[in-house]
């Protein structure tokens, strides 16, 4: 074995950019090689290892500027804040100017307030390289590629539905312009867990609003308004259109 | 203006700090309704920070559908829900303490644990310039002309002989301290 050449093999098998007929060399050498097989698990330690450094090492940093912030003395670059404040502030003008104010027909209200629920859980590796083929990650995966009747099939096959996936089996009924077998997920996404319970109550009353029930929706909104949750804001705005 | 995965990639640990800065009073004032304390407020922003930075920089996350606020509380909703979750397996840990293998669970938590805490001791053995070299590549997922521009190295080649040496000298050092504990 020459350890310098079979670093560097390893290496790039670990970061996805051997070639198929490579990946099947390696992988017939792997078999056979139980030098090759310690190197590849030693990599994989190391490679974890570096990056447990660095992750502790920014965590680190983060907590002395924290204790600077706790103390008023945190170098604060106010330009940059500015700068990003100033930005915000004008999405949030023109986002503001460009609201129309005759009523809006229900199905364009929603295709403008309820896109679906960025997957933060599981997101798609750019690439396609595949990591994990577990039927979870498959589900979202689908959804990521917006093929929501494949992420619903999915999803309702897990044997475990938790928060993280009740509130993304909702979403792909309502991309799926099914908002009838949404309403129930959303309803038990808040009545039996309390985690996501704001997102459950805005695309519930997103549900309502695809079905033209915009009485019921707009109850549901009030409710979020008198909540006063990172919704509310959104939610009077929404209201304010639908009852001018 | 750049956005701020764009700066996140360029800028690496100086757009952390101001990311850190510009929602930080916000994700903490929220944070503190599912009833954490503040220490624990702190912890799940840090984690949701680097949870993000990481998403960014290994490119699971390339276009931001939504702004980086709503993104980084969802994340911090995701962190509240996973110390919750890791809550209630303790206490259900503690109603069956007598049926569990405890002993052998801990050996095993303690022994991937110890092997990072291994790795981190050899990367500070082994020094300059192979640490910034190591984490540019593995952590910050910078590319070899970056690491070039930014590390000084002549070309892409050097800069990729210089890292499998690296390797070779930090599995070595991981050998060695594999085999003093074990004397």
């Amino acid at each position: 074995m020459n350890e310098d050449k079979d670093i560097s093999l390893i290496s790039s098998f670990l970061e996805g950019s051997l070639s198929k007929e490579e990946v099947s060399l390696l992988e017939s050498r792997l078999h056979n090689e139980a030098e090759l097989r310690s190197l590849l698990q030693d990599m994989k330690v190391l490679r974890n290892g570096i990056r447990h450094a660095e992750r502790e090492q920014l965590r680190h940093e983060l907590k002395e500027l924290e204790k600077r912030i706790a103390a008023g003395t945190g170098k604060i670059n106010y330009i940059t804040g500015l700068k990003i404040a100033a930005a915000v502030a004008l999405v949030a003008i023109a986002s503001w100017l460009l609201w129309p104010a005759q009523q809006r027909n229900t199905q364009e209200l929603f295709a403008e307030n309820f896109k679906p629920y960025p997957n933060i859980i599981m997101p798609t590796v750019r690439g396609g390289q595949k990591t994990d083929s577990t039927e979870k990650a498959q589900a979202f995966a689908a959804y990521d590629q917006q093929d929501y009747q494949k992420a619903i099939d999915l999803f309702e096959h897990l044997d475990t539905k938790d928060e993280g996936v009740l509130l993304y089996l909702g979403n792909s009924y309502l991309a799926a312009n099914l908002p009838d077998k949404a309403i129930p997920v959303f309803q038990k996404l808040r009545d039996d867990f309390d985690v996501f319970d704001e997102q459950a109550e805005w695309y519930l009353a997103g549900c309502y609003i695809k079905l033209g029930k915009g009485e019921k929706g707009s109850e549901i909104l009030k409710a979020i308004v008198d909540g006063d949750g990172s919704y509310s804001a959104k939610a009077e705005r929404l209201l304010n259109t639908l009852n001018p | 203006m750049p956005s701020v995965i764009d700066r996140l990639r360029s800028e690496g640990k100086e757009a952390l700090a101001e990311l850190y800065q510009t929602y930080r009073a916000e994700f903490l004032s929220w944070i503190m309704r599912y009833n954490c304390t503040t220490d624990e407020a702190k912890d799940i922003y840090q984690s949701a920070i680097l949870s993000f930075y990481e998403n960014v920089v290994s490119g699971k996350l390339t276009v931001l559908s939504s702004s980086a606020k709503t993104y980084l509380f969802a994340i911090g909703k995701y962190k509240i829900m996973e110390l919750r979750r890791a809550t209630s397996r303790l206490s259900e840990l503690t109603h069956l303490e007598d049926d569990l293998p405890q002993v052998a669970l801990a050996d095993e938590d303690q022994m991937e644990e110890g092997q990072l805490k291994k790795v981190v001791h050899c990367l500070e053995k082994l020094g300059e310039p192979c640490t910034s070299l190591l984490k540019a590549f593995y952590y910050h997922a910078r590319s070899m002309e970056d690491i070039v521009r930014t590390l000084n190295y002549k070309n892409t080649d050097s800069a990729k002989n210089q890292k499998y040496k690296c390797l070779q000298r930090l599995r070595k050092l991981f050998h060695e301290e594999n085999m003093s504990l074990s004397l």
